[in-house]
């Protein structure tokens, strides 16, 4: 058997993505957010999730792309990275998915408005293109940003 | 048990923790000795406890494969038993070898366990307690017997209890915020269906059901917050034996007096206050107490007296460090802010002002800190620490007849009430311990001074900041039915400007997480009855940050003027 990794899938737009499930917490509908106020713009807020704060970061704003209102189909995806735990608001979540490794693809150079560094790869299923994200890196390029901004 | 494996780390870990309570204790019983020595007679009941800690330590080491501790705490224990049988007189060199023998003794239980280096100087003490030993001649047989009827006599007294990791605490305390939550709610819910059609029985059984747990969670918090409760004696037990030591080093003559040390307050507080107090002590020695020489010439008895007190005061705890010495020099204060350019030569400031520079960084930067009779070497260091707790720190000085230090420190950091406001859409807790006062904001009472923003409260000009405006947020939509709350820190007051209260609660504080980062004028979030999160204001930092911006108003008024 070759290897093969898990994926859960969401949409934001008319991208796919994907981030490896054991990365992810749980997924919730959207529930209402907090807002902080002095954060960074892509920081929404904070959330009550079962009496623990979670802050959520809107990814849409977080790779650049307008916002929009939360439709029905929108979703939080609550990951946990390290210690940390912090939820993601994506259009919509779609499944999980097991994708071969010899379907990952190194990322192209350049997509558009993705900072390469949490791209780990491209996945491709038949039609279906995933992006494979580092939520890692996410989190750190928005606290490197938010420290930017700071500065 | 299913975990079988005997873990040495967590054994030690009792051992010390226990080592350090008994080492506490024979600092404290070791100077009531050094009172009664100069009748060369020992109270029979503090030798009894002194040889009870040592046993206790010998045998726990012993057991843990603690050789030199052991032996240590054995030649101590013997010196004791020689105390109690008379076989040796008290006298002030016997005691200070009991007090070198216990510091001995806590190094060894810091090293030992973990392979550290032992000290070199324990071989010869050993030596010498073992000659103390040889002076006698009978043999002591009768040790047995003191410490079975001792043992006994205590154990009716020994408070039942059981040590907890504070994590394993902090976690279940999380969890009965939770249940807290879920109560409301419950209770929110059956209300609401009591308003529905049918069911009858089944209503009342739910709004009953739900009364009980609303009483039942209460209970749970309030002791799960108790069990967090320690007395602040914990941390002034060691201070005798401190004053004792710089006293000595000094040529001072210093008698604590503590009272008060059952108060309690949270774990967490009193494992934080030790170190600001110690600092504060050290400096009531160093620079408060006069030498017993100058005492005398200004009619004070030799000894100086430092009064500890610690009292609960509404949902606070004060603690109070009063010194019958010197007093505070306004004017070696003023020349040393002056010269370490804290003032300008041209600023007035009044005895308080003058004080509270103690305070400031910078202040004990200033060469040969420790000829200086006025304060102020690390006070900085103290302010800062009770800021963290969520404390006060104040000092008032009357010149060569003392000083008073008062720390107000909140019974617990998780649990506070607060003034609830709103701002815009979003909900703010303010907490209530230092809400002055609320009222409607009359637009015609603003006033503007250097293009602040002031009221006038009772002939006293206070700054008002918009909230809205601080965060950048969406404000009041109708300005004409602004409210102010009027907070004080430290005695100074600021009129935060809000849209509406919403009413007093008790609230349990979460940290923001990090990533959302530290969001100045913000100290954490709580999560409401009905769910929702309300930020926590930090009036401290928004009281200092309207002081910092007014005082660079009235600089700019005075060079307006010159």
């Amino acid at each position: 058997m070759s290897e093969s990794v898990q994926v859960a899938t969401f949409r934001l737009g008319s991208e796919e993505y994907g981030v490896d499930i054991s990365q992810i917490q749980e997924i919730i509908r959207m529930v209402e957010i907090t807002r902080v106020p002095r954060t960074p713009e892509f920081v929404e807020g904070v959330i009550n999730l079962r009496g623990q704060l979670i802050p959520i970061i809107d990814l849409r704003r977080r790779f650049g792309m307008d916002r929009i209102e939360p439709t029905k189909s929108s979703r939080i995806i609550v990951t946990d990275i390290g210690t940390k735990r912090i939820g993601m608001i994506v259009d919509s979540a779609s499944e999980v998915l097991t994708i071969p490794l010899e379907s990952i693809e190194q990322a192209p150079e350049i997509v558009a408005g993705l900072d390469a560094d949490y791209l780990q790869g491209v996945g491709k299923m038949g039609e279906r293109l995933i992006i494979l994200l580092d939520l890692t890196m996410v989190i750190s390029g928005a606290q490197r940003r938010e420290l930017e901004d700071a500065g | 048990m299913a975990d079988d494996h005997f873990d040495r780390a967590e054994f030690i870990a009792y051992f010390r923790d226990e080592a350090e309570e008994l080492l506490h204790r024979i600092d404290a019983d070791a100077l009531k000795l050094e009172q009664s020595a100069a009748a060369g007679k020992a109270d029979p009941e503090t030798v009894n406890a002194l040889f009870r800690a040592l046993h206790t330590i010998k045998g726990n080491a012993a057991m843990l494969g603690l050789d030199e501790t052991a032996r240590l705490a054995h030649g101590l224990e013997n010196l004791c038993d020689l105390l109690r049988t008379e076989r040796v007189a008290l006298s002030a060199s016997c005691v200070e070898l009991l007090l070198r023998g216990r510091d001995l003794l806590s190094a060894l239980v810091a090293a030992e366990p973990t392979g550290g280096a032992l000290p070199a100087s324990l071989p010869a003490f050993l030596e010498r307690l073992g000659r103390v030993e040889e002076r006698e001649t009978s043999p002591t047989d009768d040790a047995q017997a003191l410490t079975e009827t001792p043992s006994r006599a205590v154990s009716g007294l020994r408070r039942q209890t059981i040590r907890v990791d504070i994590e394993r605490l902090d976690s279940l305390l999380n969890l009965v915020g939770e249940l807290v939550i879920n109560r409301t709610r419950i209770s929110d819910l059956a209300t609401s269906l009591s308003r529905a059609e049918g069911e009858e029985p089944l209503r009342k059984a739910l709004l009953e059901s739900a009364a009980l747990l609303a009483r039942t969670c209460g209970e749970i918090q309030e002791s799960l917050m108790k069990v967090r409760m320690v007395p602040i004696g914990r941390v002034f037990e060691r201070f005798p034996r401190v004053v004792r030591d710089i006293a000595k080093a000094r040529g001072k003559e210093v008698r604590l007096e503590i009272s008060g040390a059952q108060t309690e307050l949270d774990k967490t507080i009193v494992d934080e206050i030790g170190e600001p107090l110690m600092h504060l002590l050290r400096n009531c020695i160093d620079h408060g107490i006069e030498f017993p020489e100058v005492r005398e010439r200004e009619g004070k008895s030799r000894e100086g007296t430092i009064l500890l007190n610690a009292y609960h005061a509404g949902n606070q705890i004060v603690i109070e460090m009063t010194d019958d010495g010197g007093g505070i020099d306004f004017e070696r204060v003023r020349a040393r802010a002056l010269a370490a350019r804290l003032i300008a030569p041209e600023e007035r400031l009044n005895e308080q002002e003058l004080l509270e520079l103690i305070f400031r960084p910078g202040f004990s930067t200033a060469e040969n800190v420790s000829e200086i009779s006025g304060r102020g070497v690390g006070m900085d260091v103290v302010q800062k620490a009770v800021t963290h707790l969520k404390g006060f720190f104040t000092v008032e000085s009357e010149w060569k007849r003392g000083t008073r230090f008062q720390i107000k420190l909140p019974l617990t950091l998780a649990i506070i009430t607060a003034l609830l406001v709103r701002i815009g859409k979003g909900l703010y807790a303010i907490p209530l311990d230092v809400v002055l006062e609320s009222q409607r904001l009359e637009i015609a009472d603003i006033r503007s001074v250097a293009g602040n923003e002031v009221v006038t409260l009772r002939g006293q000009i206070v700054p008002l900041i918009r909230v809205a405006e601080f965060f950048h947020t969406e404000g009041a939509r109708d300005p004409e039915k602004a409210m102010t709350v009027i907070v004080s820190v430290q005695g100074r007051n600021i009129g935060l400007v809000v849209d509406a209260f919403e009413g007093e609660q008790e609230i349990v504080i979460k940290p923001l997480s990090d990533l959302v980062g530290r969001i100045p004028g913000i100290s954490g979030a709580t999560i409401l009855g009905s769910g929702a999160i309300s930020l926590i204001l930090d009036v401290h930092a928004l009281v200092a940050d309207a002081y910092a911006s007014g005082k660079a108003a009235r600089a700019e008024l005075v060079a307006a003027e010159a």
